[in-house]
Formats: C-alpha cells, structure tokens, sequence
C-alpha cells in the first residue's frame, strides 16, 4: 500500500475520533486496516490470535448455556 | 487448537505435508476464525507411517466417531480426507484436495511457501494458489476467504515474516 494511503488510512482511522469506515474497508467490505494489523505480527503471533479468539468464544458460549 | 502442539509433533516426527485451508488464511492475514488445522501429506509409504506416528502422539481418534476408532496405516495411505480429534484439536489430514480434479501433495508443493513457528518450519499454501483453490471451492466462507486474500494481495504487499 502507497505510503500516502497508509497514512490517510491511520489519521482517519485514530480512535479518539472513531473509524470512518469508507476509508477502512473495501469494496467487498472487507476490513483492510484490520489485515493490516495482522500483517504486522509474526506468523506465531497470528496463530496463537487465532487461538485466544477461539477461548474467548468458548467462553461466551459456556456463560450463554448457564 | 493448540496450534504449537499440532505444529511441533507433525514437523518433529518428519513429515511431509502442507498447511492449507483456514490455517493458511490466517497465516497470510485474514481475520477469518478456524478451528481446525487442514494439511495435505505426501502419500507415501514412509511419510505415511510418519504421519501415523504423529497422529499416535497426539493420540488421535476419528472425528466425530464415539467408538474412538484410530486410522490404521491402510486407511491414510490414499487420497481420501481422513478427520482426526486430537488432543491439540482437530487435524484434517488430506490425501487431496480439489473439486474438478483431485490435487496431491506433489502438485500443490511448487505453489508453497516455507515459515516458521514454534521453532519449526513447515509450508503453507502460497497466496495466489490458496485463492485459486479457495475460488474452486466455492462455499460461502471460501468467498470470504477469497474476499479477504485478494484484498490482501492488492493492498498489503504481503511480506511474511
């Protein structure tokens, strides 16, 4: 990604001012500056995420059934 | 999952495959959850009994079956998929993948790319060949899948670590 974009995408994306969405996702609504995040952690890192999404579903199914 | 554990006892035990599917996707960046890990091995008598050996470590069962039946040597020297509940979780080990023809190991091994975790090293589907295969299938979280790597293959310029 151009290095202009980069810093449009992070200036319009601050969280003290919220997302603007049109500049975050793309056409298909995918949501480029949270693959962007992923691109920045080691192949690892992006494994053990997969695994604490996973536990932290586990645990809100687990209160859902209580 | 316990990626970490799946990942080390397959490498450690030395065999042959390739990560694909869901795994692979969340390798290249995609936020798209998984919890299984997909490989396709090489099938062939040695890596075979090497593929056994890690599935025995990690004392797997046949997915879903309540007798807790194990795969013998026979059943996974073949390209059918054969779905194991290990104690890391669940392990889809592929003979093939594919929908119009059937892909083996060795036609998918030059459209790989080698990373590492764990301390391990093992390959995985490479971008341009994970969205074809994922386009072939078609279902819909494979479009999702699809969505998600072409926007990364647009937009990030995918470095792997």
């Amino acid at each position: 990604m151009a290095q202009q974009d980069e810093d449009r995408l992070t200036e319009r994306t601050d969280v003290r001012f919220g997302h603007d969405l049109s500049t975050v996702q793309d056409e298909n609504g995918v949501d480029v500056l949270l693959l962007q995040q992923h691109m920045r952690l080691s192949v690892e890192q992006r494994l053990r995420s997969l695994e604490d999404r996973f536990r932290q579903i586990a645990v809100f199914r687990a209160g859902l059934r209580r | 999952m316990n990626f970490e554990l799946a990942l080390t006892t397959l490498a450690g035990c030395g065999v042959e495959f390739v990560v694909v599917g869901g795994v692979a996707v969340a390798i290249h960046g995609s936020s798209l959850m998984t919890d299984d890990l997909d490989i396709v091995y090489r099938v062939e008598h040695d890596n075979v009994h090497r593929l056994l050996e890690a599935l025995n470590r990690l004392d797997a069962v046949v997915f879903g079956d309540p007798r807790r039946l194990r795969f013998k040597f026979d059943h996974l020297n073949n390209t059918g998929h054969h779905l194991n509940q290990t104690m890391a979780g669940r392990i889809d080990a592929l003979g093939s993948i594919g929908v119009k023809r059937k892909l083996v190991f060795e036609d998918l091994i030059r459209d790989t790319k080698e990373v590492e975790a764990f301390g391990v090293s093992f390959r995985i589907l490479d971008l341009d060949r994970l969205i074809e295969v994922k386009t072939e299938m078609g279902r819909p979280r494979d479009k999702l899948a699809v969505m998600e790597l072409e926007a990364i293959r647009r937009n990030l310029n995918v470095v792997l670590p």
